[in-house]
């Protein structure tokens, strides 16, 4: 589930990455390119209306009979009424007309302006080039416009603008500049709502580009998960679900091949099973087909076993040895039969409440007698309390009497240890031996099956060769475990740790395997 | 002369149980096929029978249900396999106790003798015990429900009087097993078990919510609300 949907919301972060920045690149090109188009359109137009304009204004004052300053005034005058009057059209700029430096002044410097346009709008980089040209100049600025008296700020709007600029001349009363003042209000705002358009443009496509991954993603991840969903259902051993095959598609031949492998799957599980089965039911057949004559061979050497006084003293250690092997016989039997059940997997536990001391200390007491034959006692180390934990105790008890009766075969008539220590999390025995040992590298190998540390020596001592391993699998069903330490002729230790609860994993080590 | 019915169709191990048997001074019916057992059994009438359960003709569960709607002798089974669901199918089929093969044949002369004996049941106080509307007759080793007589096995009667013997006390398994089976350190938790059910099927009301033969969880059993009466 995780991972799928991660897989969509990769896809769609990717998808929301790359068509941002295209949509975004894209858009601030095609802003540049419309906006340089209406700036240009405007500024061709606006240099040809203020030339009109310029050569009108030329004219009116060259045509007019100007004589004294008060006609150049009031003609001045009259220019900038007429100028301001057409105002309120948008088309029509402010203007402002400037006497220009000259070398020689009879006059005032003269300054008009339609509307009381300041005449610093016009930025001095302007004036400069209009005086130094005989063309048009154009530039583009702000046209103020000055406050009442009355308020300390000196400039109380300002409008964006194209300032256009030429000069003319009259007789007699020299070089003067004209300005006009095109506010640039319409054009910015036709821009501002041209790139506000492709804002919302872009936005709505990168939206409508992230619906669609969406839904693509959606048909591709779909089947995708169904196939984590069917191969998790696989591994926890349901193989009744298969995918759906629609169409010849990509996911169509992954669901085929996913099909085929669930069934090629299912096959090999199914003959797995019946081979184990086959060899289960073998090994029970065998089992009991070995243990009706077993009885019969056990019950007439019983017989003779206890009448063997009575025979010459050859025939009186047969039934002896004939007694001590049927038992081996029927011991190893028993521990074969074991082992395949283990192979096989087919152990029940049976659980109780049982305490941990009483089993060992009951062990204890049942071989101590086989002890002192070997000529070893126990020294024991328990608790003061009850280790009480949930167990099978028949299992307990068969782990228990392995590693004791190992500890007795090999400890060579020395004293044994054993110790029972409980933890927070779990419950561990140590039996520690002072005989024989391991050599370097045994501590694993003593739980193989039929492992014998020296062949030719160590069949005398009559164990199955399968005792350790049975009590390591036998640790191993209850989650624990059995480790072994040893030195070559100094004796070996081995402890069983388990967890109090059986579910959760050996955290505590109670016994230091150190030697 | 006690007659011991063995029923196996080894025909060795059937001759060595009954050397065994015989040099124990029983006498021993030899029996070889599951659907042969009911016309010995009805015409010698043992007093004890030893069942395989693998037979031909008839199995040996059937043959133990065939035994047990005709009598409450003692029923030992032989099995070589010790697999949870084949002995308790056996003594749910009836059987008082099992053996596993291969077996010490003190054991099995061990079990014999012990199934073979009656509990001392007149050195009670009482001689009669009731309860829940069933009464135990110590005397004539006879349990009635109201006025009908319940048929119980030996061992299935015996453990019930342990339990109603003293009402207040909680009996562990392996105590249980100690008194009426007479083990030692046994802790087959499967014999008890399946015998409580069995009693509870016959005197129980609703043997699902037992009011006469009550678990103690973790612990074992105990009796329900008895009434002693001189």
């Amino acid at each position: 589930m995780r991972s799928t949907n991660s897989l969509a919301f990769r896809v769609l972060g990717t998808t929301l990455l790359f068509s941002t920045l295209l949509v975004s690149v894209l858009g601030s090109i095609l802003n540049q390119l419309l906006s340089d188009g209406i700036r240009e359109s405007k500024i061709e137009a606006v240099l040809n209306e203020s030339q009109s304009k310029l050569f009108q204004t030329a004219n009116r004052f060259v045509l007019s009979e100007i004589s004294s300053v008060a006609d150049f005034r009031d003609a001045m005058d009259r220019t900038i009424t007429e100028f301001a009057d057409t105002k309120g059209n948008e088309r029509n700029p402010e203007v402002i007309i400037l006497q220009a430096k000259s070398p020689v002044t009879r006059f005032l410097i003269y300054e008009r302006s339609t509307n009381q346009v300041m005449k610093e709008s016009i930025p001095i980089e302007l004036r400069d080039r209009v005086r130094a040209s005989k063309e048009l100049q154009y530039s583009y600025g702000e046209i103020l416009y000055p406050t009442s008296f009355l308020t300390a700020v000196p400039i109380e709007r300002r409008d964006p603008a194209l300032i256009v600029g030429g000069q003319f001349t009259l007789a007699n009363f020299g070089q003067f500049e004209m300005y006009f003042l095109f506010s640039t209000a319409p054009e910015d705002q036709t821009l501002s709502l041209i790139s506000r358009t492709l804002l919302i443009g872009a936005i709505a496509l990168v939206l409508v580009l992230l619906f669609v991954v969406w839904v693509v993603s959606r048909q591709v991840v779909t089947p995708v998960r169904r196939a984590a969903e069917i191969a998790e259902k696989l591994s926890a051993g349901d193989f009744a679900e298969r995918m759906n095959v629609e169409g010849a598609d990509e996911i169509a031949r992954l669901a085929q091949s996913f099909n085929e492998m669930a069934s090629a799957l299912q096959n090999q599980i199914t003959r797995l099973e019946n081979l184990s089965r086959v060899q289960q039911r073998f090994v029970s057949d065998v089992s009991h087909e070995l243990r009706t004559p077993l009885t019969t061979l056990k019950m007439a050497s019983d017989l003779i076993y206890r009448q063997r006084q009575d025979f010459d003293p050859t025939i009186s250690r047969s039934a002896e040895l004939l007694s001590a092997q049927l038992e081996r016989f029927e011991n190893l039997l028993t521990e074969l039969l074991e082992v395949s059940r283990f192979d096989a997997g087919v152990i029940n536990l049976e659980p109780d409440v049982t305490d941990i001391v009483a089993l060992v200390e009951k062990g204890v007491d049942t071989l101590t007698p086989i002890a002192k034959e070997h000529g070893s006692i126990f020294r024991c180390k328990y608790p003061t309390e009850p280790v009480v934990t949930v167990v099978d105790p028949r299992r307990m008890d068969r782990i228990l009497r392995n590693l004791l009766n190992n500890a007795i075969a090999y400890g060579e008539g020395k004293p044994i240890d054993v110790a029972v220590r409980a933890g927070e999390h779990s419950i561990a025995v140590a039996v520690r031996d002072y005989g024989i040992g391991l050599r370097e590298g045994e501590e694993n190998r003593v739980f193989d099956r039929f492992w014998r540390a020296d062949p030719s020596r160590e069949r005398t001592r009559g164990g199955t060769g399968l005792g350790l391993s049975i009590a390591q699998e036998d640790a191993q069903l209850h989650g624990g475990i059995i480790e072994a330490a040893g030195v070559y002729g100094r004796g070996s230790l081995f402890v069983l740790t388990i967890p109090r609860d059986r579910s959760e994993e050996l955290t505590e080590r109670l016994f230091s395997l150190l030697l | 002369m006690t007659l011991i019915m063995v029923v196996d169709d080894d025909q060795d191990l059937a001759e060595m149980l009954a050397i065994v048997l015989t040099g124990e001074g029983m006498e021993v019916d030899l029996v070889s096929r599951g659907d042969q057992v009911m016309d010995v059994f009805r015409n010698f009438q043992p007093d004890l029978v030893l069942l395989d359960l693998m037979l031909p003709g008839l199995d040996g569960i059937e043959v133990c249900k065939l035994i047990r709607a005709e009598s409450m002798i003692p029923i030992v089974m032989l099995t070589a396999k010790g697999d949870t669901t084949d002995v308790v199918k056996g003594l749910e089929a009836g059987a008082d106790d099992y053996i596993v093969k291969p077996f010490q044949t003190n054991e099995l002369l061990a079990r014999i003798k012990a199934r073979l004996r009656r509990v001392a049941t007149t050195s009670a106080v009482s001689s009669k015990l009731e309860f829940g509307g069933v009464s135990i007759d110590l005397v004539a080793h006879e349990v009635r429900k109201g006025e009908k007589v319940i048929a119980l096995t030996r061992l299935e009667f015996d453990l019930l009087l342990a339990l109603a013997r003293e009402p207040g006390r909680v009996f562990t398994r392996e105590a249980l097993l100690a008194e009426v089976w007479g083990y030692r350190h046994s802790s087959d938790t499967r014999l008890v078990n399946v015998h409580i059910q069995r009693i509870r099927s016959k005197i129980e009301r609703d043997p699902n919510q037992p009011e006469l033969v009550l678990t103690v969880r973790g612990v074992g059993y105990r009796a329900g609300n008895f009434t002693e009466q001189k």
